[in-house]
Formats: structure tokens, sequence, C-alpha cells
């Protein structure tokens, strides 16, 4: 009977692990042999030439380029606010400061982390029409604005990341410092930050490849089809992933079909080399960390 | 209880009434005792009776947990001037530094031998950079290391023994000329050897430090103590003598105490 | 950090606080009604709230027996040195776009349906519900894991010392003395196929009815928003999308404390020596 069971319950994860690698190949399989056709040239620039597309002496009119400039500006942008932010944070979560705030901010990121990315867009569109109504007629949605409300979606994540990554820094390596006469900061900055440095870098490219990747808070928030390259930080804009979104509703020819699976395939190459990346430097920095001398 | 015991010198740390509780569970109660300079005091008693919670009343390490609170007095002769721990205004990074501690498993940082001892100096008591190297030597050479390491002070710390690493920690603590020295279960992760080094190196430093151990194992409490003080249920139980130490029927008794 | 942790308490107030005035504008009969005709004034939410329902569910019913199944494998049922590959690809398959999963679908799931049942456009709560569930499914295969590690650590020793199969472990140890974990896995999982916007704008066909069949088009709340912000409609239809994101962030809000809650019980106390 015993053994019956076993065998079933092995048969049926069994069948689960392969009807998923089944799906995944499947997914992955069907979107690089279509992609990989599209992979060229004229996929980014359409029929401008390359060096004066780059260059922006040329507008690009049916490539790919000005949406990959487009995700690239938004989530250096949206890094640029929330990296700090997300960092200062996670470090004060962190530590044993016995603060009356704190047990209620780690609730407060908690809740933030679980709010839906299309809600956060939402507020982003709310915040315009506040202003639009109160002090500035002419506010628009825009790039920084995206960049604003994807800040604050990856916020949490950093946040998390940081704070975990600290706190599992054996209490021993906290207590040396301390124990020797270091101030807080000191043990912050020479010892914790450096141990925890993997995981908080790989938290910030991990929260990198989610700014990269949504497209419920740029729909609501500034995105268009066809703006070109980014006009400045109030303008409007484009990117890749809505830029794919917009090409599986509205595609009409093949030519438009095969740019989507190119655009998908560059936007996943890009979040997979984010990925790959994070989980390099979890595997090496530790190791670099402890052979090179960081600290002095 | 406590028995008396002539007393030949001055003392150099005297904690009077220390509570000391976490999270509203107090782990030290009502505890009182002295401790005199150039002799080691080893702490014995059952694990969870607050040895390692007093060494570190005495550099106010407790306050790195979540939910501690202290009351009471711990007064510390620091360069010649007592100093109330609790209530005076001693910077908290002086403090520790005065008062080294060396814990129950070297607590190494994971960086080179050498830096391990220079990150404090540099930090802590803001060394020019070319006094760092004499001072690593020094320190070295005081924790009987500098013979073992001094080829390799570039060599990762973890590549040490354990015994070397333990004393590793002491010198770093050396490095830093305390006045006290706290030392927790300094041989608990060791063999019996690295143990025997370890022991002799505190015997040749007592002479210049207070030195205050907590230690586990009677035997060394006998080969180390001055002076013994054994704990129970968070405050002193019984003051013991090196003589009182060495007499047979004490010990019968103290093992059945601790053990 | 003062000024971070002032920022997000700032955020999370000014959230709220933009939602609110839906409630103070008497209105609140007519969005929580069945019909969404806004060019008549109707503007109903309650469909898409049955919809955000019904696909989040649906999804899970499908994400869920696999990840089981698939964490199962990685603790005892599959053989050992499959482990670290299977993991590795469920942790590389979170960092696909979600828009990615979305246009596979519509250019290959959705003709499919299509073609298997000639009745429905193909856009429809199944082809949503599919795509869906792949979606979540890496997320919900890592909350099991991280919980069943948890466990892990304490049994494995004792059980293998008392010669049970890895197989045996998992089953009869490993399994019952995470259920808790499970479940705060499946409701996680839950709330993460709610909030998601792109796949269902993508592919559930978006019609704001409450689905008769799996191959009925459904629209969901988070879809609901998108839509009436792209297509700029009546003040009324604002609020209606406003409800609808004050609805969502109540419910992962609810969510989340309550596993907080349940949590909070759980954790040991810190020991002192």
């Amino acid at each position: 009977m015993i053994k019956r069971l076993t065998s079933l319950a092995q048969a049926c994860s069994w069948l689960a692990v392969v009807t998923t690698l089944g799906l995944v190949l499947l997914l992955l399989g069907f979107l690089g042999l279509r992609g990989f056709d599209a992979l060229n040239p004229a996929l980014f620039f359409g029929k401008t030439p390359a060096w004066a597309a780059i260059t922006a002496r040329l507008p690009v009119w049916h490539g790919i380029w000005p949406a990959c400039v487009g995700t690239v500006t938004l989530v250096l942008l949206a890094s640029l606010l929330a990296i700090p932010l997300g960092l200062a944070s996670g470090i004060y979560l962190a530590s044993y400061a016995p603060g009356p705030w704190k047990r209620w901010f780690a609730l407060a990121v908690e809740l933030l982390a679980a709010i839906p990315s299309i809600v956060m867009g939402l507020f982003g569109f709310a915040l315009i029409l506040f202003l639009k109504k109160t002090l500035a007629p002419q506010a628009n949605t825009c790039l920084l604005l995206s960049a604003g409300c994807l800040a604050l979606l990856v916020l949490p994540y950093l946040i998390l990341m940081t704070q975990t990554t600290l706190e599992a820094l054996p209490s021993e390596l906290r207590l040396t410092g301390l124990s020797l006469g270091f101030t807080p900061w000191q043990n912050l900055v020479h010892i914790l930050l450096p141990a925890g440095g993997r995981g908080i870098l790989s938290g910030v490219i991990l929260a990198v490849g989610r700014a990269a990747e949504d497209t419920a808070v740029i729909l609501l928030t500034g995105v268009v089809a066809n703006a070109g390259l980014p006009s400045g930080i109030l303008g409007k804009y484009e990117a890749l992933p809505f830029h794919i979104f917009y090409l599986a509703a509205e595609a009409r020819s093949d030519a438009e079909l095969a740019q989507g699976f190119g655009a998908a395939l560059v936007l996943l190459l890009l979040t997979a080399a984010l990925f790959l990346g994070a989980y390099y430097l979890q595997n090496t920095l530790a190791k670099a960390w402890k052979q090179k001398d960081l600290l002095i | 209880m406590e028995a008396k015991r002539p007393v030949d010198l001055e003392p150099s740390v005297r904690v009077e009434h220390l509570h000391v509780s976490f999270g509203g569970r107090e782990v030290l109660h009502d505890l009182s005792a002295q401790f005199a300079p150039g002799e080691i005091t080893v702490i014995l008693g059952r694990s969870g009776s607050g040895k390692s919670t007093f060494l570190r009343a005495l550099n106010r390490l407790n306050e790195c947990f979540p939910g501690s609170a202290t009351r009471g007095s711990v007064r510390l002769k620091l360069q010649g001037q007592w100093r109330d721990i609790y209530r005076e205004a001693l910077p908290l990074t002086e403090l520790r530094r005065r008062v080294g501690m060396v814990m129950q498993t070297p607590h190494l940082l994971p960086v080179s031998i050498a830096a391990n001892l220079a990150l404090p100096l540099k930090l802590v008591l803001g060394l020019p950079r070319r006094e760092i190297p004499a001072r690593v030597a020094g320190a070295l050479k005081e924790a009987h290391l500098w013979e073992e390491v001094a080829d390799r002070l570039d060599a990762p710390a973890h590549t040490l023994s354990g015994g070397q690493q333990q004393r590793l920690c002491l010198a770093r603590v050396l490095a830093l000329e305390p006045e006290i020295l706290l030392v927790d279960e300094p041989t608990a992760s060791l063999d019996f050897r690295a143990s025997l080094k370890v022991e002799e190196l505190l015997l040749s430093l007592k002479e210049r430090y207070t030195i205050i151990a907590v230690s586990h194992s009677l035997s060394q409490a006998r080969r180390l103590a001055d002076a013994a003080l054994i704990f129970r249920d968070g405050s002193v139980a019984e003051r013991l003598s090196r003589e009182d130490l060495q007499a047979p029927d004490t010990l019968q008794a103290l093992l059945e105490e601790i053990f | 950090m003062v000024i971070s942790c002032a920022s997000v308490l700032a955020i999370l107030g000014f959230l709220a606080y933009f939602a609110l005035p839906i409630f103070a504008g008497g209105h609140l009969g007519e969005i929580f009604s069945w019909e969404w005709r806004p060019f008549q004034g109707q503007c109903g939410i309650l469909p898409m709230a049955v919809g955000s329902f019904l696909l989040a569910v649906t999804a899970m019913g499908l994400a869920y027996p696999l990840g089981l199944g698939i964490c199962g494998f990685a603790h005892g049922l599959g053989p050992r040195w499959l482990r670290r590959p299977l993991l590795g690809l469920i942790h590389f398959l979170t960092s696909i776009p979600t828009v990615i999963y979305g246009f596979v679908s519509v250019i290959f799931l959705v003709p499919l349906v299509r073609g298997i049942f000639p009745e429905s456009t193909g856009y429809s709560w199944l082809t949503a519900a599919l795509t869906l569930s792949l979606m979540v499914l890496p997320t919900i295969v890592l909350l099991i894991q991280a919980q069943l590690q948890q466990v892990d650590g304490r049994v494995r020793l004792a059980s293998a010392a008392l010669g049970f199969s890895p197989a045996q472990t998992f089953l009869w140890v490993l399994g019952p003395q995470a259920s808790r974990g499970l479940w705060a896995a499946a409701v996680l999982g839950f709330s993460r196929a709610l909030g998601d916007t792109i796949i269902a704008l993508m592919v559930a066909g978006n019609a704001p009815q409450v689905p008769h069949s799996l191959l009925d088009s459904i629209r969901t709340l988070t879809a609901h928003i998108a839509l009436v912000v792209a297509t700029d409609s009546t003040s009324q239809a604002y609020q209606s999308i406003f409800a609808s994101g004050l609805i969502l962030f109540m419910v992962t809000t609810a969510i989340n404390l309550t596993l907080r809650r349940l949590q909070s019980g759980t954790r040991p106390a810190a020991s002192h020596d």
C-alpha cells in the first residue's frame, strides 16, 4: 500500500516536471526559432543606416531601436531613484536599532511589495490627474513619471533583498567589529556591506530586470507606440515590452509579426543576461571576497 | 555565600546589583562581583546560567541584541580612573576597545591575517598607515603567533588552524591595547593541544591585564584560575580561591554543582 | 534612512488617499453593479471582479499541482542529480518577461484554442488561465521550495536515520510538516495571479461579462484599468478604475496581513545564553 502510494506520487511528480519542461521548451523554442530569423540590423534600425540611428542623426521608423533606448533610459532612471532609497531602507531594517517606527515601516514595505503593478501605474496616472487639476495644468504622463512608478515597484524588492542579505550574515560577523570598538557605521561600511555585497548586488540586478520587463506600469504612465527616441524626461517614449504588447494586438503584416518576435527575443535576452549576471555574482563574489583584501 | 579571600590587589572591575534581561526575561539577577588586575578569574556554571551575558555586560555588547535591558552598576578602572560604564558618557567604541573580548569560536574577518589586525587599528585607533605594520607585529608576538605566521601575513586568515585563529583573535584585541580582557570559552572549539597553547598564552598575559574568562571545563579552571566564580541562575552562587579549587572535596561538590 | 522610511509610508498613504474619494462621491451603488455601459452611465465593475477571481483561481488550480509536483521531484521523489538543474531552470523562468508569455500565447495558443473549439474566438478564459498558470508557476515553485527547505534541514537526518527513503520522507514527513507553508505559498501565488495585467489584457478577450463557460471571454479588474485609461472615457468610468485599483490593493493587502499574522505565530523566540 505504502509502496503503491509512493510510486504513484513519484509518477505524478515526473509528470509535473515533464509537462513543465515541455511547455517551457515549447515557449522558448517557438520564440527562439521565430525570433532568431528576425534578429538582424533591420530589426533594430529599419531602413535607417545603423550609425546614423545610433548617433540619433536620423530618426528610425521601422525598427525597435527607439524602444530599446527608451527601455534602457527608463530603467536607468528608475534605478537612480530606487537604488539609494532601497539600500538605505534595507540597511535600516536590518539594523538592530530599536526604533518605534521600524515595525510600521517593515509592514509598509511588505504592503508595498504586494501592490500589483497596474495599481502602481494607476497611482502615477492619478498623480498626473491631480497635478493637472491643481499645481500644473500642463502636466502629462511622461518618462519621469514611469521611472518614478517603476522605482516604487522595485523598491520593496531592493529593500527586502538588502535586509535579508544583511540579516543572513552570521551574527558573529556583526559582533566582531562591534566588540573591537568599531562604530556601527564603520561596522556597516567595512564589514557588513562587503560581506553582503554579492547578495545586495544581485538583488539590484534582479530589480533592474523587473523594471525592464514590466509593462503594466508604463502602459498607464506615458509609453506610446510611436515616439521615436525619448525627447527628455518629461516627454513620451517607446519601450520594448510595450512594443511587443502593441505588436501582439496590432500587427497587420508578417513583417510586423516578425518584428514582434525579434523584439520579444531581444527583451528575453536582456532579462536573461541580467538574471545570469546576478546568478554569476552570487556564486563568484563570495569567493573573491574571501581571497582578496577588499576591506582595506 | 561569598567566601572572603585576602584581597592582595585593588580590584579594577566592580559589578554591583547587575540585572540584565532580554525581552522581559531576566538572564542576570542582582549580580555583584569584583575582579582584580594581574589575575585570571574563571567563571564556571551550567549553560544558561548567564556567563556569556555577564561578559557582554562588561563591554555593553548585550545592547547589540534585540530587547536587552540592563540595570545596576558596572564600574571599571580604566587608565587609573573609575568609570561607571552605564552612567558615564564613555563612548561605546572607546569602552569596547579598552575592554577587549575574545569569543567562543574564532571570529575572524574574512580577510588576510595582517588585515584582521590592521583594520581595527586603522578604524578604531585611526593609526596612520605607516605605524600599522609594527603594531601588528607587536601584537602577533605578544600572542605567541609571530613565528608561525610571519612569512604569510597576507594569506587568508581562515587558512590558519583553529588554535592559531583563536590566538589571532587575541592578538587582534591586544593590538588595540586593552586593559581588561574578556575571554568567552576560548578553547571550546579547540583540541587539547591547541587549548593548552591558548591557556599558556593567557597565563603569560595575566601580569598586564585583568582577565575574566568563561569556561566549562573544571580542569581548565584549575590550570588557569587565581579565583573562580560559580554562576547559578544568573547570579554568583559561590566564589572560590585558587586553593579552594585544588582541594579535592570542593572539587567533588563543584562537579555535582556544575555538571 | 529616515527619509526612505518616510517616503515609503508617504507612498502608501498617497495611494489610499487617491482611492478614497470614490466612497465619498455616493456612486458606490453604480460602481458595484453588474452592468458596464459607460455611455449610458452604467459603470459596474462586478463582472470584472468576478473575472479576476475566476481567472486567478483557475490559473492557480492548474499551476499549484504542477508546482507541488516539481517541488516533490526536487525533494526526494525524483533523482537527486536532477534537482539543481531543475531548480536553476525554474529560477531562470522568473526572469522571463510577462509580456513574452502573452505574446507567445497570442500567436500560438489563441489560434490553437480557436482551432479546437471553432465556436470560440480563442481569446478566452481558458487561454488566459493556461498562460497565466505557466507565468505564476515559477513563483509558486520557489515559494513552496523555500518552505520545504526550512523544514528539510530539521527533519532530513532524523528521518534518514529511521530508514525512510527520500520519497517517503517527502510524503510522510516533509509535506505534512510544511503544510502551513504550502498554504501560504498557494495564497501568495493567488495574489500574484490576481495582480497580473498583461496576460489577461492580451488573451482573455476583455468582454465585461460574467463568463458561462471556459471558452467565454472575460475581463479582469487589472485589464479593466488599462483599458479604460487607454480609451479616454467618461469621468464615471475613471471612478470605476480607481475603485478597481482600490479593490486590488485591499485584497492583496488583506492577504499579506493575514499571512503575516500566521507567520508571526510560528517564529521561534530568540534565546540567550
